[in-house]
């Protein structure tokens, strides 16, 4: 899962270098939702944090 | 002043750049594997400088410092997350520390230059300016594309030889 969002934005920057400015932009709002959700999973899940 | 403006979001790409790359001297040389929230501050820098490559190849808009200010949040709160576990007295450290401090501490810091700085650089945004025509991407910028196009490449790998495609082991 972690590999695959590096991948994202990876591909994220090729998008940028390709002149694909509006997918470069969609592709980095996705990735740090996907990024925020990772977290969410390995911050609190797991150590069954208490907020 | 675009140009100016473009080059030092270039240089910042370089910085930041030199901290993945150091982050993976770290990892390769002295043996020591990322933690989950350390992959997840390393995608903030990368998402960062992703961000700042768009002000280098199209020209300096506002919605590019804003993904990088979101990008920064995401990254400075992980780290502060970690910072978190670790802070309390008789808690071991994570990693070696670097100038007594720990790695996920320079993280923090990182990230609060790159709000600092990119508060500095939209005092320098003019709207009419990122208007203008496309200039051709100069020494500095083209420098910053290969190095963020490498590091992130090779974060792909070396994250897939620790975690495979499943979700990596805290």
């Amino acid at each position: 899962m972690m590999a695959a969002l590096y991948a994202l934005f990876t591909i994220d920057i090729l998008f940028v270098i390709g002149g694909f400015r509006k997918t470069a932009i969609a592709f980095t709002i996705l990735g740090l939702f996907f990024a925020a959700l990772m977290f969410w999973h390995h911050a609190t899940d797991i150590l069954q944090i208490n907020w | 002043m675009v140009k100016w403006e473009r080059d030092l979001n270039a240089l910042i790409i370089i910085i930041i750049s030199g901290i993945l790359l150091s982050a993976f001297g770290v990892q390769l040389f002295l043996h020591e594997q990322p933690c989950p929230l350390c992959l997840l501050q390393r995608i903030g820098m990368i998402g960062v400088a992703a961000s700042l490559l768009m002000n280098v190849v199209y020209g300096v808009h506002a919605s590019h410092y804003g993904l990088a200010l979101l990008s920064s949040l995401f990254g400075g709160f992980v780290a502060l997350r970690q910072i978190s576990l670790h802070v309390c007295p008789g808690f071991s450290k994570f990693g070696l520390p670097v100038l007594g401090l720990s790695l996920y501490t320079w993280s923090f810091i990182v990230f609060a230059c790159v709000v600092l700085a990119v508060a500095l650089l939209l005092f320098l945004y003019d709207p009419k300016e990122s208007q203008e025509p496309r200039l051709p991407i100069g020494l500095l910028g083209k420098v910053a594309i290969g190095l963020i196009v490498i590091i992130a490449a090779a974060n792909i790998l070396t994250t897939y030889l620790q975690c495979g495609f499943g979700p990596c082991v805290d």
